[in-house]
């Protein structure tokens, strides 16, 4: 796995497999990575809102299935912008 | 190495230091074909096997270039033909690799403000480089997602794009030429006043 993309559909799949909350520890043992890695990718999908926390780990949110639910295999070139409205196009 | 000093997100003023360019046809990253009976010239990206033809024959590959042309600026390229400047590009090269990545963020990583770097990823979308999707927020509201469309449709998308801006430019060039021609036959004086120039402030 390239440790520079956060495993978005890995961390659903954990949190669904085990029904409990996804830790960097477990999460890390999963995947076979360090630590250090699911801990970054956990609070990246924290701040783009794919991930809630949930008791001492993370649960995937609504926004992160219906992510993989656009079914999107062109490459990890995502930017989540939590704001409503600062986002509409110019003049439209 | 090219000098470039940002005027405004808008604009680069180049330092010409590199080499004029050496035409290569056999270097198989592009090819440039004339036919021998008519002006078409044609610009080929793709291998040419077939061989394009015009009036049933094949086109002659263009083996000599004798004017100088300088290298293409990629920033250059991306602001003239697209209307993308700096921040975009920076933005696009920004999240490649990465992901997700919130855009507070890519502002931080950039030096761009969060609403110039929404502000560019719009852009980056009507150019069509990105996707936008619209994602349900738990807490209400929507999140926006931006992400990478399918690259080949990428690859022929700003292909296609640049070509028509450089059918534009060539027919700029074509027009200047038979403005000059028709200048010529109505005063054959081989010398070109500067009141010629002034034609292209029309």
């Amino acid at each position: 796995m390239d440790d520079a993309q956060v495993p978005i559909e890995a961390f659903v799949e954990r949190y669904d497999e085990t029904d409990s909350p996804v830790t960097t520890d477990g999460f890390a043992a999963a995947l076979g990575v360090p630590r250090e890695a699911t801990e970054e990718w956990l609070q990246k999908l924290h701040e783009c809102e794919f991930a809630a926390p949930e008791r001492d780990g993370y649960r995937p949110t609504i926004t992160a299935r219906e992510y993989l639910a656009l079914d999107i295999d062109a490459g990890p070139v995502i930017v989540a912008d939590r704001s409503p409205d600062e986002c509409r196009p110019n003049g439209g | 190495m090219t000098g470039q000093t940002p005027t405004d997100e808008g604009t680069i003023d180049r330092i010409r230091t590199d080499a004029p360019i050496q035409y290569d046809p056999g270097s198989g990253r592009y090819a440039i074909y004339e036919c021998p009976d008519c002006d078409n010239t044609v610009l080929s990206l793709g291998t040419d096997e077939p061989p394009m033809t015009c009036h049933g024959e094949p086109m002659v590959p263009v083996t000599d270039v004798d004017i100088e042309v300088e290298p293409p600026d990629l920033r250059e390229v991306l602001l003239d033909a697209f209307g993308l400047p700096k921040p975009g590009l920076d933005i696009c090269l920004c999240v490649i690799g990465d992901g997700p990545l919130p855009a507070s963020d890519v502002a931080d990583r950039l030096g761009y403000d969060r609403s110039t770097v929404t502000r560019y990823l719009n852009k980056l979308v009507e150019l069509g480089l990105l996707d936008r999707s619209e994602l349900n927020r738990e807490g209400g509201g929507v999140v926006n997602v931006y992400h990478s469309i399918d690259l080949e449709r990428m690859r022929r998308e700003t292909l296609v794009g640049f070509y028509v801006w450089a059918g534009e430019a060539a027919s700029l060039i074509e027009d200047a030429n038979l403005t000059k021609r028709e200048y010529l036959e109505e005063n054959p004086d081989p010398s070109l006043p500067d009141v010629f120039w002034d034609s292209f402030r029309e």
